[in-house]
């Protein structure tokens, strides 16, 4: 199971920070693609339709490329104040029936966006030639994404149900596998898995 | 609201419990709003809702005016790495700072004025908290008693325009961005000058000192050129919507170039590996917001559908059907829900639910978003979930059970200011309606 979780790190830690890359660069798009439509309204009285549905797709892109780092580093938000209150164990068995439900419910959505692909293929964008199918495969793509680190989330409960103590909680996804500041930008941060 | 209960769609309310269990359990909110629904419709043999829900959630993304919630926390997060806090602190204390008690009172007032450039209470707790609590330690303040006034002013931040919550109401609910930012400003500088009104009676009975000697009005010319370029941001925002040059969206957009062009040409505080890192500090603040947008959108579509909206408003409207009593339950059930869930979700949680209900009893439509609006923002400060009391207790370094003892004080002002927002709409309706907002 350690070769497992450390096969899942390898793979999840860096789609995760590509992912986040990528959103922020996609994010400094939008702001050209929102100012460029004020100035050449302002200045040619022209209104660039193709400019506000690119800014669109980049807005999709960037939330569910984004989606997996997020995860990984616990910042999704959430009510912890009640399970914090449970014994270890039990602590543990929910977090882990937890994220095999986000698991589930990620390859659900996976299989159902398929279909959505397949639609894509058939509609084309209003204002620029292309299929939406490209638009719409980030959403399979973000989804396999987070079903990876949910099960990156799942092994090491259950890995930490092996061995007590706080730094397995830390571990085990209870905590964020990434540290928030990593989000800041002090990639250091994330914690000794030795 | 039975689980049991069938509506023509065939789709049962379980997926309302089965949410409410999982955020219990410590699940993600934005996983509980899918998770809920998907496991719901699963029970209920509706799997070929599935792609229905799916498509929601893509569309609750797919949006343009959306695109204002990762530009106005760019902008704020921009301003605040150019040193435009200092100047904003630097101004207030040259107006209050001679008071007894002014330390507390630049903290207020700092707030006041960033609100109108972060739109984020977390922000302003963080910016303002970590350049003021120290000093005022330093001056003789009780820590507890810093952080608390931080806490409580923070809230301002998404009260005056911009607002981040406000951009997510009006997206889902249909309602003028411009008139809920207008709506605003008068909310938003109650609770200020409440405040201020507050730490003015606390600073006798703790013996507060003053920060400075009173300043000369060349000082604060001197004060106020050093903030001009912070205070000019939401002037020109909103001046540029009401004008009609540009909408909410665009006016974020601005807001981002403007960010920019102070802090990296004008006071050259940050370079290109400091704009990296806060575009990828604010994809991950936005995608987790936008996220919930599309999740919670997938919720409300049940809850229409489920019959749910409909129950929960008979429910209601039969304990009483007058409106006032109405109002007052209403806030109470969102001060409780403002305790335990952060303003965003628990906004585009309820929003549908409960929006239609005052708006058929004669509620106007911004009216009631900006009760929902302010009493969801000052729960960010309750107990024990408030975002903005972590953040004021990881930056002061205080316990948080000491500064929620504090807060206490501020706490109540700002219930009044509810109140009071609630039962004299002309307070959040006047300025929308000057304008020509509503």
């Amino acid at each position: 199971m350690d070769f497992a979780v450390a096969l899942l790190e390898k793979a999840n830690a860096p789609i995760a920070r590509w992912g986040r890359n990528a959103s922020a660069a996609l994010l400094a798009l939008m702001v050209a693609l929102a100012l460029s439509q004020i100035l050449s309204r302002a200045l040619f009285s022209q209104t660039l339709d193709w400019a506000e549905e690119l800014a669109r797709m980049a807005l999709v892109w960037s939330v569910f490329l984004v989606a997996p780092f997020a995860y990984r580093a616990g910042a999704y938000v959430s009510i912890s104040a009640f399970a914090e209150a449970l014994p270890r164990g039990l602590l543990l068995a929910v977090a882990i029936v937890v994220n095999l439900l986000i698991v589930w419910i990620c390859g659900a959505f996976v299989v159902e966006s398929a279909g959505l692909v397949r639609r894509g293929l058939t509609i084309v964008a209003s204002s620029m030639p292309f299929q939406m199918a490209f638009v719409y495969a980030i959403v399979p793509v973000s989804l396999a994404a987070l079903m990876l680190v949910g099960t990156e989330h799942v092994l090491r409960l259950v890995l930490a149900w092996r061995s007590p103590g706080e730094r397995d909680l830390v571990l085990a996804g209870l905590v964020p596998v990434v540290q928030h500041d990593e989000a800041a930008g002090h990639e250091s941060a994330a914690p000794d898995r030795g | 609201m039975s689980p049991r209960r069938r509506t023509g769609a065939d789709v049962s309310a379980a997926f309302f419990w089965l949410f409410v269990l999982l955020l219990a359990l410590g699940a993600p909110v934005v996983f509980a709003l899918l998770i809920g629904p998907g496991l719901s419709l699963l029970i209920d043999g509706q799997e070929r809702y599935f792609p229905a829900l799916l498509a929601r959630f893509y569309n609750g993304v797919d949006s343009f005016p959306l695109l204002a919630v990762p530009f106005f926390i760019l902008a704020g997060e921009l301003m605040n790495s150019g040193g435009i806090t200092h100047a904003i602190v630097r101004f207030s204390q040259s107006l209050v700072g001679h008071v007894r008690g002014g330390l507390a009172q630049v903290n207020v007032m700092s707030s006041m004025l960033f609100a109108g450039i972060s739109g984020s209470a977390v922000a302003d707790a963080s910016a303002i908290g970590k350049m003021l609590i120290p000093s005022m330690v330093r001056n003789g303040y009780r820590r507890d008693f810093a952080a608390a006034v931080t806490a409580a002013a923070a809230v301002i931040g998404p009260i005056i325009p911009p607002s981040g919550i406000m951009i997510l109401y009006g997206f889902v609910m249909n309602v003028s961005v411009g008139a809920l930012f207008a709506g605003g400003v008068v909310p938003g500088l109650l609770i200020g000058l409440g405040l201020m009104g507050m730490v003015r009676l606390l600073a006798v009975r703790y013996d507060l000192p003053v920060a400075s000697r009173r300043a000369t009005w060349r000082e604060r010319g001197v004060a106020l050129r050093g903030a001009s370029l912070a205070l000019l941001m939401p002037v020109i925002l909103l001046g540029g919507m009401l004008s009609g040059l540009f909408t909410a969206t665009e006016a974020s957009a601005v807001a981002v170039a403007y960010a920019l062009i102070v802090a990296r040409f004008v006071l050259k505080t940050v370079d290109g590996r400091e704009i990296a890192r806060i575009l990828q500090a604010t994809a991950l603040q936005s995608g987790v917001i936008l996220m919930l947008v599309g999740a919670a959108v997938t919720l409300g579509w049940l809850v229409t559908v489920s019959g749910m909206a409909r129950d929960i408003a008979n429910a209601m409207v039969a304990v009483t059907d007058n409106p006032y009593l109405l109002l007052f339950l209403v806030n109470m059930l969102l001060f409780l829900v403002g305790m335990f869930l952060d303003a965003g979700p628990a906004i585009l949680i309820l929003g549908p639910v409960l929006a239609p209900i005052f708006t058929e009893l004669g509620v106007h439509p911004v009216h009631f978003a900006l009760i929902m609006c302010v009493n969801l923002t000052v729960g960010l400060a309750t107990p024990p979930m408030g975002l903005v009391l972590f953040v004021a207790s990881s930056v002061s370094g205080e316990r948080l059970e000491r500064i929620v003892r504090a807060i206490l004080p501020f706490l109540l002002v700002e219930v009044i200011v509810i109140f009071l927002i609630t039962y004299f709409p002309a307070l959040t309706l006047t300025l929308p309606r000057w304008l020509g907002l509503i």
